[in-house]
């Protein structure tokens, strides 16, 4: 602890913290920014502020934004990230109509592999006692590719584009039947 | 909104010249107010609509990007003169410089 607080009170700390804050506050003022979300006014604000002022306040200002980073632009980042989440979730809840067993399953296994695919499969119509392309599942089958999609959805930036893509293109194949491949699990 | 001395210094500040257009940084140096307890006021003063925003005209400006200002709404303005009216009789702010605005 007491290295930590030397560290920080050490002169080249202090050296260290007037060239970043002092000779380059733009770009560190850019990069603190960036917590906000994208569509965010504050992002432009604060740099515009920055230009306002003299070189000598510059420095003072950018270390202030550090706070209002941290108590503004780091809670709107995490709302921001659950709303975009939800609206995702609504998304693919809303354009998956019943796409049909060999569409559902073929869907599941290009996110969760086969093997994966058959598990869960097998695991929920087990538990019914039905056969896997029973017509009865299709409803279970719609809800589960939805549910798998999401689950997916939600581990990162290029998992979600993914689910919204396999989503599209469930609709579509969901809506023209005739263009279902006969695949079967 | 909470009533606590900051809300109170900006509101000082503010009702200092309701008409006129405020500069987040400015405002915050004027009401003494930290950067990081201002912004989100703001905000929220923008979502009750007590506040308009809007952003400097370009044409007017040169080396800089246009800053984004606050402008009081009518509504703002009864708001903050009631803040402003219950902090003089309220222990709590006596160290403040409440003046008759």
């Amino acid at each position: 602890m007491t290295e930590l607080i030397e560290a920080m009170t050490s002169w080249r700390s202090l050296g260290l913290a007037l060239i970043v804050f002092g000779f380059a506050p733009g770009f560190v003022l850019r990069l603190l920014v960036l917590v906000y979300p994208k569509d965010d006014p504050r992002r432009t604000e604060l740099v515009a502020q920055l230009y306002e002022l003299s070189r000598l306040e510059r420095l003072l200002f950018v270390a202030e934004q550090l706070e209002t980073v941290l108590f503004e632009g780091f809670p709107h980042r995490v709302r921001s990230v659950l709303r975009s989440r939800d609206r995702v979730r609504t998304q693919v809840k809303r354009r998956i109509p019943d796409p049909g067993l060999p569409v559902a399953y073929r869907t599941v296994a290009e996110l969760f592999g086969p093997d994966e695919t058959l598990r869960r499969f097998s695991v929920m119509f087990g538990l019914r006692g039905r056969a896997v392309d029973d017509p009865a599942n299709h409803y279970l089958v719609t809800t589960l590719t939805s549910a798998f999609i999401q689950e997916k959805s939600v581990e990162g930036r290029f998992r979600r584009w993914h689910a919204r893509r396999t989503a599209r293109r469930l609709l579509i194949e969901g809506i023209r039947p005739e263009t279902r491949p006969d695949v079967r699990p | 909104m909470r009533k606590t001395n900051s809300l109170v210094q900006v509101a000082l500040a503010l009702m200092d010249d309701p008409a006129a257009k405020h500069w987040g940084y400015e405002l915050s140096k004027r009401a003494g107010v930290r950067s990081g307890v201002l912004y989100p006021m703001l905000t929220r003063m923008l979502d009750q609509g007590w506040m308009v925003d809007g952003w400097e005209d370009a044409s007017t400006i040169q080396g800089r990007p246009p800053r984004r200002y606050y402008e009081l709404t009518e509504k703002g303005k009864l708001e903050l003169g009631a803040v402003l009216r219950e902090a003089r009789s309220d222990a709590r702010f006596r160290g403040l410089q409440l003046g008759l605005a």
